[in-house]
């Protein structure tokens, strides 16, 4: 797993680079888009932490020469302003996630870890959700190395949750998903699988947030 | 947006002028009429004075009709010496008698003994003519004797021209004096908006007096208007200098504090009194960043409330994005958040981003100074007289009646929490009035705080 940092300002890239070491993630730094573009021309990079003011071409050209190349390598963007524009966001310019600096850097850690999580998930059959491993293709589940034992459902939603993090679900979107036509399912029903599922998942880093009226959320917490 | 600038004293001169050339023309038109009726008039008289002349030499001598003309007759038409004299006589029988051969008669000519007036044009000149007859009684000539008399209309046209460019010089006289007389009127009206702009212009921007208000009834609400709009803005001034003082003081204590405790942890050489230091140091620089976002997000929505164009929002998918937000954000904690939308579409005139930044505020206190196993209800719903209430009610502490006033003022924070900055009411109560709604703080049916923002809709 490589990252790229582009930022100008020294005393944030130093802490920055010194922080992902200590954690086991090692990242490279530049500190131009000039700069950034002759590395990412001859490396390879899982994804970018992206200043958008830089001397000389501002981090939006770089993200914007990017996704115009049909790059989709994931780009978080750190800025120093909340709003870039009345109506364009940095997620409308092609960003994947953004935070608002000064930054805390377990934050930071954690909304890479989410980003190449999400990369990573649609690439290969393992989803690594902090101390959750969910094997798509044997089926296994385990939290900190000990197996779980889930139902067809609780499985089924489980993976649901997995590939939608931090995002959303309504019970009918769960219900869509999970149940065919025919089956006859009652929104209690969906309730009781996910209490089961809490339970036996409920010393992992997943965490599945219940907000009464608008649906459910689930988010890694690690 | 700017509109053409208009001159009001040309723009008043010009209607002027203009009205005044219209009553020129209608005057001079009428001057003109009344002129050519005068020379018409006066020459008219001579004209047929010597045609009465004329005809009485008209005389039956031996059953012929006899004239002697009267030499002294066409004299009298020498007043007029640029001008040609022409006269025909025709005995009744409607034979050329004497003088100039076919003379114009008028159209259906029927003979009388009263004269009668015409214009025609005679061996290529305008002539104005009189025609009178007079009727034989003989056994040798019985009928009408016509006589024609005519003369060139030089010396009409030169009377009537006289009485018309002298009447006209008159005229013109007297307008240009109106015309004069009304730009004076202006200029003297309009004097005081000048010398109030003089006024403005040279004040210096220290000079913080009103302005005098002159002597002049209709200038006295603008002067007023002008000192009103003054005293606002001064009065946004001193709110702002105080709020410069306030957020001065609040940041150089953060600043100094943390000074402080670097300078002590840089003497310090025990490597557990050395972390405790810096534990220290990065709460009292979280604190300093949430100050320094508040103070920001405070300028921002202020300048934002002066200066955005409401759009129209769906509040339904503002709140639910800010709670996917906050949900995920607090996902390892012990709060529970529900959300009840009354209607699904709700869609109300604001700012987005300042509207986002109050809700977040609002949000982030629940969370903040509520219990670690903390309710947090979000209602939307529409209310009587095209208004939305937005109620955000937690499980916490609550803020005593007495207090709810207080917790809204700048820097006014209720316990000695450290991590409170003191301006997220503030930043809520700016970014409401700005879009015309109120803020109430109540209590929750939990015992909480109930926070209720009544806004206005959508323009039905």
């Amino acid at each position: 797993m490589r990252i790229l940092l582009i930022e100008d300002n020294e005393a944030l890239a130093d802490a920055t680079q010194e922080y992902f070491r200590q954690i086991g993630h090692p990242l490279d730094w530049t500190v131009s888009v000039e700069m950034a573009e002759r590395t990412l021309s001859w490396d390879d990079f899982d994804m970018l932490i992206l200043d958008i003011n830089l001397p000389g071409r501002s981090g939006y050209q770089l993200l914007q020469s990017l996704r115009q190349k049909g790059r989709t390598i994931p780009v978080l963007i750190l800025t120093a302003r909340a709003e870039i524009d009345d109506r364009v966001s940095a997620l409308d310019l092609g960003a994947d996630d953004y935070l608002v600096k000064p930054v805390d850097f377990r934050e930071l850690a954690a909304r890479c870890r989410a980003l190449l999580r999400r990369e990573r998930g649609a690439a290969s059959n393992t989803m690594v959700c902090g101390n959750l491993i969910f094997n798509l293709a044997t089926h296994q589940i385990t939290v900190n190395n000990q197996a779980v034992e889930l139902r067809l459902r609780e499985r089924q939603l489980l993976e649901l949750f997995l590939k939608n993090l931090d995002r959303v679900l309504t019970k009918e979107d769960i219900a869509n998903k999970l149940y065919t036509f025919d089956e006859a399912n009652t929104p209690n029903a969906i309730e009781q699988t996910l209490t089961r599922l809490r339970k036996k998942l409920s010393e992992s880093s997943l965490h599945i947030k219940t907000i009464r009226g608008l649906g459910y959320l689930g988010h890694i917490d690690d | 947006m700017t509109k053409a600038v208009y001159s009001l004293q040309q723009h008043l001169i010009t209607r002027t002028v203009l009205l005044m050339i219209i009553v020129f023309s209608v005057l001079s038109a009428g001057v003109w009429d009344y002129a050519s009726r005068a020379a018409d008039l006066s020459y008219n008289r001579l004209l047929n004075s010597a045609s009465l002349s004329i005809i009485e030499r008209i005389s039956v001598q031996e059953s012929q009709i006899d004239l002697d003309l009267p030499y002294a007759a066409l004299s009298m038409l020498e007043l007029a010496p640029d001008d040609k004299v022409y006269y025909e006589v025709i005995d009744h029988t409607g034979q050329h008698l004497t003088g100039y051969r076919k003379t114009p008669s008028p159209v259906d000519y029927q003979p009388h003994s009263d004269p009668q007036f015409f214009t025609a044009k005679y061996k290529g000149e305008v002539v104005s003519w009189v025609v009178q007859s007079k009727l034989l009684i003989a056994p040798a000539a019985n009928g009408w004797v016509v006589i024609k008399l005519g003369q060139t209309r030089n010396a009409r046209n030169e009377l009537s021209g006289e009485i018309f460019f002298s009447s006209l010089a008159t005229l013109s006289g007297i307008l240009l004096l109106t015309t004069l007389l009304v730009w004076l009127g202006v200029r003297r009206a309009l004097q005081p908006l000048s010398i109030i702009s003089e006024n403005l212009k040279n004040r210096s921007p220290n000079d913080l007096r009103p302005l005098n208000t002159p002597a002049i009834k209709e200038v006295v609400p603008l002067v007023d208007a002008i000192n009103s709009y003054q005293q606002q803005l001064l009065h946004n001034l001193d709110t702002m200098k105080v709020f410069i003082a306030d957020a001065s003081h609040q940041i150089r204590s953060s600043l100094g504090g943390i000074q402080g405790q670097l300078d002590v942890t840089l003497q310090a050489s025990d490597t557990e009194e050395i972390r405790s230091r810096l534990i220290n140091i990065r709460q009292q620089h979280k604190k300093l960043t949430r100050l320094t976002n508040q103070l920001l997000a405070h300028a921002l929505v202020t300048h934002r409330s002066d200066s955005i164009e409401p759009r129209l929002i769906s509040l339904n998918a503002l709140v639910e994005a800010l709670l996917t937000e906050t949900v995920r954000d607090q996902a390892h904690t012990q709060i529970d958040f529900s959300y009840t939308a009354k209607t699904d579409d709700i869609r109300i005139p604001g700012d987005k981003v300042s509207l986002k930044e109050a809700l977040k505020n609002l949000l982030e206190n629940a969370v903040r100074y509520g219990p670690d196993i903390n309710q947090i209800d979000i209602t939307l719903s529409p209310c009587d007289g095209n208004l939305v209430e937005i109620i955000i009610d937690d499980s916490g502490p609550g803020i005593p009646g007495h207090q709810r006033r207080q917790a809204i003022q700048r820097f006014s924070r209720l316990s000695s929490d450290v991590s409170g900055s003191g301006l997220g009411l503030a930043i809520v109560e700016t970014v409401i009035q700005a879009h015309q709604g109120t803020l109430k703080l109540e209590r929750s049916p939990s015992g909480g705080l109930r926070v209720l923002i009544r806004l206005p809709g959508a323009p039905l």
